[in-house]
């Protein structure tokens, strides 16, 4: 097992060395001048001198290599740079304000989404073909052609307009404050024993894990619906039921067995998770990454921008990374194939 | 003994789509392509066309099928435009990026060796940034504008058929025809584009119909993020940002779109799951639909090493 996380992470590595290099290239190389993209086409001509001073500063007097190396260096001390919008606070600390509430939302909503997915693809692949099958999938088909921020706008519509019980915006009333341990506001609410805030958290956090979770759950129950199938019709399901072993029993090795490919399947889906949530925040006016995305881009600020398209991509890597390892712990088929390359 | 066999070989196909919803697919995304195309005939309004004293009329009110938005504009016309963009903008993507995706992975597949394993690594760093994410950094760089919007949804999405693509061919080269096509002396671009591209055609076609409802999601989550195509042209994605802040006072502009959106992404949805009862019942895609449906939708990311990576389903 051990030989095998190492095997992966170094392959992990490679890749986030890779998208390293592609994440310099989109943000550095192509656009062809950083300083005129940060300052919009109308300011260049009278840049004059401090044009040069702003080469300096982003290193862009240095040949490409240089720059890689210096980018590489920086971003894995994880100093991002300053922001040059916000009277040049590190990005970094702007990314620890905003990282914790992203990762909260995040787990919030893929519980949700795991609430409702695995009991609706269960009922799906066991009584296949059934009212029940066709109307979990022509649910979950539904919700993969949804815009997940179109739904979280009929939510607010819903929820805070016609029968107003839910605030629609922030992560807490404006009149309350959380002290700050993990950065994350229910946790640090409950840890400080602060139940006021952390209600008053919770329901800021009602709508837009709902809206992500809900999403998500869509995009599993489709996958896991056909993974749970590939196990029911296979023969040793049949010598099971041969030898009159318990319908309960039955479901129970189906489940075990279709296990280590749904803790892919959720691995594969952080992704979608994670860009789930730059649209969300947006809607929700919620400050975590994607709303952080969002703003930098709209301020032309750049440091930021690179910051956190780079976390959010390792982040994304390293959640395969998991997935991966546990589906060699869950599945050792995984571990002997690995012990016949390696 | 029989029921079990019967069982194995009927039930472990998915049930095909009825023909009543597929018909109902296939016509809700050519009405919408005939309501885009015509859209400048069909829109009762000009789309940008503003009148301050008729703002936020309800949908009914006189002249005003579904109503009018915060600048007075009719919400009709611009559906009917944003259609048209919407449409326009998933197709051109659609075409562009399979052209691309297609071709890199039918040569990574056929000359295979060092250009094989060079390519599929990129295609590993590429499918680990979630689709939507790069798109936003690519149009955040490149800046706002149809060109650029198209070029950016391109670059982040070919993978999704390099791959699969790819995987397909892997299967296919060692097949007799090809190897006598081989002896014959075909060059590896007639083999590659006459002889294993029109054998790849069905997992082509799934994949393109699935790319299309996700480029048009992609496309309305970057309007709706201000990234698409600048303020004054009708974007469904536009058009629900802006319902957002009146979602209190006029709901229909913030609804309407969406369902709009919906339509669409759900036809070609439906079409791919169709298409892929209709040319797959038992080819190595079989298990691919997993596949597919995680690089055609929205996360494009990848487990290197469960098995062979690269290759678009486990193979039997």
């Amino acid at each position: 097992m051990a030989k095998y996380i190492v095997q992966r992470l170094g392959q992990t590595l490679i890749v986030v060395l890779g998208v390293t290099v592609i994440v310099f290239f989109i943000l550095r190389v192509m656009p062809g001048d950083p300083v005129q993209l940060m300052f919009g086409d109308g300011d260049d001509a009278n840049l004059g001198e401090a044009r040069e001073r702003y080469e300096q500063l982003l290193g862009l007097d240095q040949p490409l290599p240089v720059q890689y190396v210096r980018f590489l260096g920086e971003i894995t001390t994880g100093d991002f740079g300053n922001s040059i919008v916000r009277g040049g606070e590190p990005v970094s600390a702007m990314i620890e304000r905003a990282l914790p509430l992203t990762i909260e939302l995040a787990i919030v909503a893929l519980l949700i989404a795991l609430a409702i997915a695995i009991p609706v693809a269960i009922l799906s692949a066991l009584k296949q073909n059934t009212i029940w099958d066709r109307g979990g999938t022509a649910i979950a088909l539904v919700g993969v052609s949804l815009p997940s921020f179109w739904q979280g706008i009929m939510l607010i519509l819903f929820f805070a307009v016609y029968i107003p019980i839910l605030p629609v915006s922030g992560v807490i009333d404006s009149s309350m404050s959380v002290e700050r341990i993990t950065g994350m506001a229910f946790t640090d609410a409950v840890l400080t024993g602060n139940w006021e805030a952390a209600r008053s958290v919770a329901r800021h956090l009602v709508l837009p894990a709902i809206t992500l979770g809900t999403a998500v759950a869509a995009q599993f129950v489709r996958v896991l619906r056909s993974s749970l199938l590939e196990v029911k019709h296979q023969d040793f399901i049949d010598a099971f039921r041969a030898r009159g072993l318990r319908e309960r029993t039955i479901v129970r090795h189906m489940l075990h067995n279709a296990l280590p490919t749904t803790a892919v399947i959720v691995g594969l889906r952080i992704g979608a998770l994670l860009s789930g949530t730059i649209v969300i925040e947006t809607v929700f006016a919620y400050p975590g990454m994607g709303n952080l995305l969002i703003q930098a881009i709209n301020a032309r600020d750049f440091p930021v921008v690179q910051g956190v398209v780079v976390l959010l991509t390792v982040m994304v890597i390293f959640s395969n990374l998991v997935a991966d390892v546990i589906h060699g712990w869950l599945d050792p088929r995984i571990k002997i194939s690995t012990k016949g390359t390696a | 003994m029989i029921e079990a066999k019967t069982r194995s070989s009927t039930k472990r196909r998915r049930r095909p789509l009825p023909n009543a919803i597929v018909g109902a697919a296939w016509a809700t995304l050519i009405l919408f392509i005939v309501i885009g195309t015509l859209a400048p005939v069909l829109a009762p309004y000009v789309p940008t066309d503003q009148s301050l004293v008729d703002r936020l009329q309800p949908p009914g009110t006189d002249g005003y099928l579904l109503g009018t938005d915060q600048l007075g504009r009719d919400v009709l016309s611009r559906l009917i435009h944003g259609a048209r963009i919407s449409l326009f903008i998933g197709f051109i993507v659609m075409l562009l990026t399979a052209v691309v995706g297609v071709a890199i992975g039918l040569v990574s597949g056929y000359v295979g060796g060092k250009v094989d394993t060079v390519i599929m690594r990129i295609v590993d760093m590429w499918l680990a940034f979630p689709f939507l994410l790069m798109a936003i950094a690519l149009v955040a760089v490149l800046g706002r504008g149809l060109d650029k919007l198209v070029f950016a949804l391109v670059l982040s999405g070919w993978p999704g058929f390099a791959r699969p693509v790819r995987g397909e061919v892997l299967q296919l080269r060692e097949r007799e025809y090809i190897l006598s096509a081989r002896v014959l002396g075909v060059s590896a671009f007639g083999i590659m584009f006459k002889h294993l591209l029109p054998n790849i055609m069905p997992t082509i076609l799934v994949l393109a119909a699935l790319d299309l409802g996700a480029n048009i999601l992609a496309l309305a989550a970057l309007s709706f993020l201000g990234l698409g195509m600048g303020a004054e042209v009708a974007t469904w994605g536009g058009m629900l940002a802006a319902g957002r802040n009146y979602v209190s006072s006029a709901w229909w502009l913030a609804a309407l779109p969406g369902i709009a959106i919906f339509l669409v992404v759900m036809a070609s949805n439906l079409i791919g799951d169709w298409l892929r009862d209709r040319y797959d019942p038992r080819s190595p895609f079989r298990l691919a639909k997993n596949e597919a449906e995680i690089t055609a939708m929205a996360s494009r990311t990848s487990t290197p090493g469960t098995t062979d990576p690269y290759v678009a389903g486990p193979t039997p």
